[in-house]
């Protein structure tokens, strides 16, 4: 059996903040590539923490974090190349004025000739649906349009690993279908998909894997069937169908 | 249209190189500072029809820059009154024709700065910067044009932010405190904290996104219609700095 490349390493990091206050405890875990996982938590129990530590915003009190061999201390710009991290606000990531001038964004910054910037930004859009939106003013976007163009703008910069931070926030049915649609395809594509959330229900009928965190410890780690029913008791509503006894359905 | 921004569009300003529609700008002030009631008439009239070209109402250009309008009536009034034979300043109707001539001088300018701002991205303006600033030694254009553009697109949200701030403490009745500085405060408070914090936000989104000095510059080009405007409007000059 050939052994899955593991992409996302987190070994014993602990987070302290200014202040003294905890918010992750000894977390280790490891993502193979091309893995669904789905972190679920409580509002602070450390999944926005986690999340910045994949992107070197953050650096680890203790322990160490890599991506796909590179140290988020070492090498941040190589990490920040194969992570792409989607804010909870979409409106904080989003730093250009129209649609196309914050998909360029990131490839701009990578240095890249402007024959390829245009290639990533045109098949970025392509990918969240936004072809046609490139002169569409930003501040004018929908919730779920805004939120799409974060990914647009995470994708452009081809990322291995894409991390998304409470993507559901805010966005209505018809938007949701659409996001979990385009995660269902990036996952596709062959993409790490990361998804901290505490609304479970909504995206763990993609996951492969579930991770729990619950005041900063990882307290689950595994198959989203078997953990599911213990979320209520880490500060998370399981699915639906879940607490009536039946199996992970997906929403819809 | 609420605030002055880029509007998206295919008009003949849109067309025009970003470097081209600055020396327009920057001609069109010298102009209308030198130029007479003609020059300043024809002046207006193109600046007409460039907006009535990018499909944007007057009106709603004179509405994005009421405030603007209200510090021009200022000035004219105030230019109004002359020097009096004591302490206090005297009305002289005689001053009316140079005061509001002056003030159409500015008005010009101001109308030719709403156009460039409507018809040219921020990105576009970027790349004007980054080239017009990179033979100046000390200076990153880089780092200027990048301050634009944050400028550009976050003025709004702050100007939203402060809104939504106003409208929270009128919610919780604040209007009612008799102390007149109560509001000032806490609304000074909370809009700097939420401006603050929207601050740190963008600075993780910068970095996530490999912000650098040495990004690629937008594609900027100089075609054939931006010579053809460039030479015509410096002749312009000549001609109205000279004869007219």
């Amino acid at each position: 059996m050939r052994a899955v490349r593991q992409l996302i390493e987190i070994e014993g990091v602990s987070h302290h903040f200014a202040g003294g206050d905890r918010s992750l405890y000894n977390v280790s875990f490891a993502v193979g590539a091309g893995q669904f996982v789905l972190l679920a938590g409580a509002n602070g129990s450390g999944k926005t923490t986690l999340l910045r530590h994949l992107n070197g915003l953050l650096a680890p009190s203790r322990g160490a974090v890599r991506i796909d061999g590179l140290s988020t201390v070492e090498d941040v710009g190589g990490v920040r190349r194969r992570v792409g991290l989607v804010f909870q606000d979409a409106d904080s990531q989003i730093v250009g004025e129209t649609v196309w001038e914050d998909v360029v964004f990131g490839p701009e910054n990578l240095g890249l000739p402007p024959t390829e910037i245009a290639g990533r930004a045109r098949r970025a859009l392509a990918a969240v649906a936004l072809t046609g939106f490139e002169q569409r003013l930003t501040h004018q976007l929908s919730g779920g349009e805004k939120r799409r163009l974060a990914i647009a703008g995470a994708l452009a910069m081809q990322p291995a690993v894409v991390a998304l931070d409470e993507p559901f926030a805010g966005l209505d049915y018809p938007a949701t279908i659409l996001l979990l649609d385009h995660l269902k395809l990036l996952h596709r594509e062959g993409k790490t998909i990361l998804v901290a959330t505490h609304e479970v229900e909504k995206v763990i009928s993609l996951a492969q894997r579930l991770l729990v965190l619950d005041h900063g410890r990882l307290v689950a780690d595994g198959n989203p069937a078997e953990i599911a029913p213990l979320l209520g008791r880490h500060g998370v509503r399981p699915p639906c169908s879940v607490v009536h006894g039946g199996t992970i359905v997906p929403w819809n | 249209m609420e605030r002055l921004g880029y509007i998206p569009g295919d008009s003949f300003l849109h067309r025009l190189d970003p470097r081209t529609k600055l020396g327009l700008l920057a001609l069109l002030s010298v102009v209308s500072m030198q130029g007479k009631f003609p020059v300043l008439l024809a002046l207006t009239a193109l600046l007409v029809a460039a907006f009535a070209d990018m499909r944007v109402s007057m009106r709603g250009v004179f509405g994005a820059i009421r405030y603007f309008l209200y510090l021009l009536s200022g000035i004219f009034i105030i230019r109004l009154f002359g020097e009096g034979s004591g302490w206090l300043p005297q009305l002289d109707i005689s001053t009316a024709a140079p005061a509001a001539l002056f003030c159409w001088r500015l008005l010009i300018v101001v109308l030719g700065g709403a156009a460039l701002i409507i018809a040219t991205s921020t990105a576009a303006l970027r790349g004007a910067l980054v080239w017009l600033l990179a033979p100046i030694p000390f200076i990153s254009g880089v780092r200027a044009a990048a301050m634009l553009a944050l400028l550009v697109r976050f003025l709004p949200l702050i100007l939203d932010e402060a809104a939504q701030t106003g409208e929270a403490l009128k919610s919780r009745n604040i209007e009612q405190r008799r102390n007149p500085f109560i509001r000032p405060i806490y609304f000074t408070g909370v809009l700097f904290r939420r401006v603050f914090a929207r601050a740190d936000e963008l600075s993780d989104a910068l970095q996530s996104r490999c912000f650098s000095d040495n990004r690629t510059p937008p594609p900027l080009r100089f075609g054939v219609a931006d010579g053809w405007v460039l030479v015509s409007s410096v002749i312009s000059m000549v001609i109205v700095l000279l004869y007219l």
